[in-house]
């Protein structure tokens, strides 16, 4: 009868050791640096996430799936080389294509570079949906075959190989602009981020494929006998992913100003692993939008940290590397709670 | 009398689905359970708190290293 809850510590503090780790880093390094906290580094730090969280948005679907995408990353790279051989600018005289003679618009390399994304996320979407392939071994074939693509189209400059960069001054005001607040710069980067984490977001929780793809990740036989048809929404969306990772490649490209053949490198893991921060859990059929655009930013935190920390940047894959470890074991945990 | 007879028939059948069911929907939550990518784990929840406390102290240790190699230039 006398029934008292305690508050079991142990329990708390498993569950949210990530968010303690990020806690603790930023209180040693407002210790170590108090400049760290300013609306400055807040601003760079959304910056770089932004096109990750982007990237993040479309691997979220397919993780909600029960499946992962390990090219999205190298998918990123090729279409980001798309996308930069054609807003170089037209008095660079290395360039890929001299024949482009007049700066052609922004919307043309926008959209080859999403019909890049679209073609690998196809790939992926028939190896995984039709020929029921484990999504690691399809997109981990698909990575290899983006990867020789993106060095094959670097490699068929006329040059050599070189970095794909002096771009357009449009290009790169339209990614890297900012709108000057007084006490902040908020960068145009965060406002696309935003805008696509909006659309996701109604795509997620306000559509038939969004209910559907939850309904597939949670029970496959449960969807498919309730009538879904689960290969279609599998390809629905995959190709949204495609989408996003165009948009986070011709971004991307603007924000570092040059691709080369390491483009895009990693950030699959950054991805995934800032999907499982968020709460998208391998178990299928469990993610929110705000959850992953909150996962990637403490990632980025993080990194951010190690980085002002001045932490070897080889010791920080291998903190990378202990995190995403982490962020799974917490996933583990709360499905063998359930189970 | 016929209509008492009928009545539970229908009871009868009702309770036969109601079992159908049930079955179909054990077996199709049993599915569920197995096809993601923890379905195949016999880990206790014992090992996996374990290697969260190893990820803690790894990366702590190595925040550490990596300041005092920072510093050490």
């Amino acid at each position: 009868m006398n029934e008292t809850k305690t508050f079991d510590w142990k329990e708390w503090l498993l569950s949210y050791s990530l968010y303690i780790i990020l806690g603790l880093l930023i209180v040693l390094v407002v210790v170590v640096d108090d400049t760290f906290l300013s609306w400055g580094n807040f601003s760079n730090i959304m910056s770089q996430a932004s096109t990750r969280g982007i990237l993040a948005l479309g691997v979220a679907g397919m993780i909600v799936y029960t499946g992962t995408d390990l090219s999205a990353g190298r998918i990123l790279g090729a279409s980001a080389a798309v996308s930069a051989s054609l807003l170089q600018s037209v008095t660079y005289g290395a360039r890929m294509y001299p024949s482009i003679t007049e700066p052609i618009p922004m919307i043309v390399p926008l959209i080859l570079s999403i019909l890049v994304g679209m073609f690998f996320t196809t790939i992926n979407a028939f190896g995984f949906a039709v020929l029921k392939m484990h999504p690691f071994i399809i997109s981990l074939g698909t990575q290899l075959i983006a990867y020789g693509a993106l060095c094959l189209y670097i490699d068929s400059q006329a040059g050599g190989a070189q970095p794909l960069a002096n771009l357009d001054a449009r290009y790169i005001s339209f990614v890297n602009g900012y709108f000057d607040l007084g006490f902040t710069k908020l960068p145009y980067l965060v406002i696309y981020l935003a805008i696509c984490a909006v659309v996701m977001w109604v795509i997620w929780n306000k559509t038939v494929l969004g209910k559907n793809m939850f309904a597939i990740g949670g029970n496959p036989e449960a969807a498919a006998v309730s009538g879904v048809n689960v290969t279609r929404n599998i390809f629905g969306v995959y190709l949204i992913a495609g989408v996003l990772y165009g948009i986070a490649a011709f971004l991307e490209a603007g924000r570092v100003q040059s691709v080369t053949t390491n483009t895009g490198l990693n950030y699959d893991l950054d991805a995934i692993s800032g999907c499982v921060i968020g709460g998208v859990s391998f178990t299928g059929g469990v993610g929110t939008i705000p959850g992953v655009i909150l996962g990637v930013v403490i990632l980025q935190t993080i990194n951010y940290s190690l980085y002002y920390l001045g932490i070897n940047a080889y010791l920080q894959y291998i903190i990378k590397g202990l995190i995403i470890i982490m962020a799974v074991a917490i996933d583990v945990r709360k499905y063998i709670k359930k189970k | 009398m016929a209509e008492t007879d009928e009545l539970q028939e229908r009871l009868a059948a009702l309770e036969a689905r109601e079992e159908e069911l049930a079955r179909r929907e054990k077996a199709l939550n049993a599915k569920a359970l197995h096809h993601n990518l923890y379905a195949n784990l016999t880990v206790s929840e014992r090992t996996v708190n374990m290697v969260i406390v190893a990820c803690i102290a790894g990366i702590a240790a190595l925040v550490a290293l990596g300041m005092y190699l920072g510093r050490q230039g």
